[in-house]
């Protein structure tokens, strides 16, 4: 499968979902030179924002994601409002992870939305992007292995862009 | 691989400038492209990469 997160991007795009791009992708966006294999992505959780997420997620051929492979599941608005966290899930276009409760301080779809800078990913196709700032603290949370590696590519990402 | 040495291209943090530098020259688009096709390069070398038991003859 090719790793298309542009075109996940596009058909959120499309169903005028509200959502910020967020981790890894989210730092290639602003300059990043470490690969990932998954976009995540928060989501407004307002009913109406719930149910065109359904219709793009159907449109995306969403499936579940478990360690021994993905499961097909009903993901309607009903089932994404009682995800706590997060929902890891592939599509036909790659791997893409929900996120509903991000490490840190930031919680909400508003609030890093209200932070986020939009990019222009092609012509046409306009989202918003976590700030480098709240990308690092939320990896700093986060305290996993991974974001230990990632962190020192970040802060010198930052120093670079300041 | 590391080197006792520091290289020249290296921040106090190991990280090297140059490749965010080449990154932050591209556009965004120009950038996503290039590391999505890196990722999807680095896919499919996993998917098919194997190590094999001997060496070929040459």
């Amino acid at each position: 499968m090719t790793f298309d997160p542009v075109e996940i991007c596009a058909v959120l795009y499309e169903e005028r979902v509200d959502f910020v791009v967020l981790g890894g992708f989210a730092a290639i966006i602003h300059g990043s030179p470490l690969p990932t294999e998954d976009i995540d992505v928060i989501p407004s959780r307002e009913a109406d924002n719930l149910e065109r997420l359904a219709v793009a997620l159907k449109r995306l051929g969403a499936r579940i994601r478990t360690a021994g492979g993905s499961v097909e599941t009903r993901l309607d608005a009903a089932f994404i409002r009682n995800m706590p966290h997060m929902l890891n899930l592939t599509t036909r276009f790659g791997d893409m992870d929900l996120v509903f409760t991000p490490a840190g301080s930031l919680k909400v779809y508003e609030q890093w939305l209200e932070r986020s800078r939009p990019a222009q990913l092609r012509e046409g196709l306009i989202v918003a992007v976590a700030s480098l700032d709240d990308i690092i603290a939320s990896k700093v949370a986060a305290n996993r292995p991974k974001d230990h590696r990632s962190l020192p590519y970040l802060e010198s990402l930052r120093e670079q862009l300041e | 691989m590391a080197s006792m040495e520091q290289s020249p291209l290296e921040d106090s943090r190991g990280v090297d400038i140059s490749q965010i530098r080449r990154l932050l020259q591209m556009s965004v688009q120009e950038r996503v492209d290039y590391m999505v096709e890196v990722t999807n390069k680095l896919l499919e070398i996993r998917d098919t990469a194997r190590f094999v038991e001997t060496f070929p003859r040459r």
